[in-house]
């Protein structure tokens, strides 16, 4: 059964050599794979430069991209891949994510209580979540920041979907203990099951 | 409940969605970005353009079969130079042949 996909022509176009074809591609998906990125290696310039290799690999590898299939899921496999390479890279180069948090956080002092509250809270997920080993803050950035089912991010990564549940498990239960060690966050209780 | 919506019901889960969406917030790409892919796009169409001098299959096929074997000879000073040149050689291959087979 041939699955309509509304990217397909684009596809077509793009294997002819289009550029422009590939420009409304970009325009379609920048954002997503752009944020995905961002999140994952939480550096601009990282997230820029995954950005622009992604689509340059869509553009060379174009008759390689199912045109009958939609594209999202290869454009996330590609932003994931070169994010892991990106962070392989730095991890040689000594050091792993981290300057970027602090130029993140506002001076709290000059924000209204409630909203410091809250940036204390959000503060504290963002440690949380750069102390999870790389793959499963893949795992949490793609179905908490992306919003895809646990079946999609297993075909993304090519991984079981039992893996994909219980690295989401494992880095939940993490957030959970660790946020719990270091500060209670607001008006919430944590149970442990 | 599915385990999907398990992993989204605590609110814990909310918190997570909250500091990964308010951290992406508001970040946009630099428009040179797609200068940049624009400009590498452009360079690699140009190096991976079909070369039509290889293309012998589309030559031929638009060449009658008729006019296959109609196509002007080899010169007659061609022809002598690769007898003069290439059959001693094979000549010599010969003789070694025989050679090799009565010599025993």
């Amino acid at each position: 059964m041939t699955v309509s996909c509304p990217d397909g022509h684009l596809i077509a176009r793009l294997r002819r050599g289009d550029v422009e074809a590939l420009g409304e591609l970009y325009e379609k998906y920048k954002e997503r794979v752009f944020r995905t990125a961002l999140a994952i290696t939480r550096d601009q310039g990282a997230a820029e430069d995954i950005l622009q290799e992604c689509f340059l690999r869509l553009f060379t590898h174009a008759d390689r991209v199912r045109a009958d299939m939609p594209l999202e899921p290869w454009l996330y496999r590609v932003t994931v891949n070169l994010s892991y390479t990106w962070a392989r890279r730095r991890q040689q180069g000594g050091g792993m994510v981290g300057n970027l948090l602090d130029r993140l956080v506002a001076p709290l002092y000059l924000l209204p209580e409630r909203v410091v509250e809250q940036l204390e809270e959000q503060e504290t997920v963002r440690r949380v979540l750069e102390e999870l080993p790389l793959a499963h803050r893949v795992v949490v950035v793609l179905f908490y920041l992306e919003g895809l089912d646990l079946k999609e991010i297993a075909d993304i990564l090519e991984i079981p979907e039992g893996t994909v549940k219980s690295r989401l498990h494992y880095a939940r239960e993490t957030l959970r203990e660790l946020l719990t060690e270091r500060k209670p966050v607001q008006g919430m209780a944590y149970e442990f099951t | 409940m599915s385990s999907h919506e398990f992993f989204r019901s605590h609110p814990v889960d909310r918190l997570i969605a909250e500091a990964l969406r308010a951290e992406v917030e508001g970040a946009r790409p630099s428009p040179r970005v797609w200068e940049r892919i624009r400009r590498r796009a452009l360079a690699w169409a140009a190096r991976h353009r079909p070369s039509p001098r290889w293309n012998w299959g589309a030559e031929l096929a638009r060449t009658p079969e008729t006019e296959i074997f109609l196509l002007p000879p080899t010169s007659l000073l061609v022809e002598l130079g690769a007898w003069r040149y290439t059959l001693p050689p094979l000549r010599l291959l010969d003789y070694a042949g025989l050679m090799f087979r009565f010599g025993w």
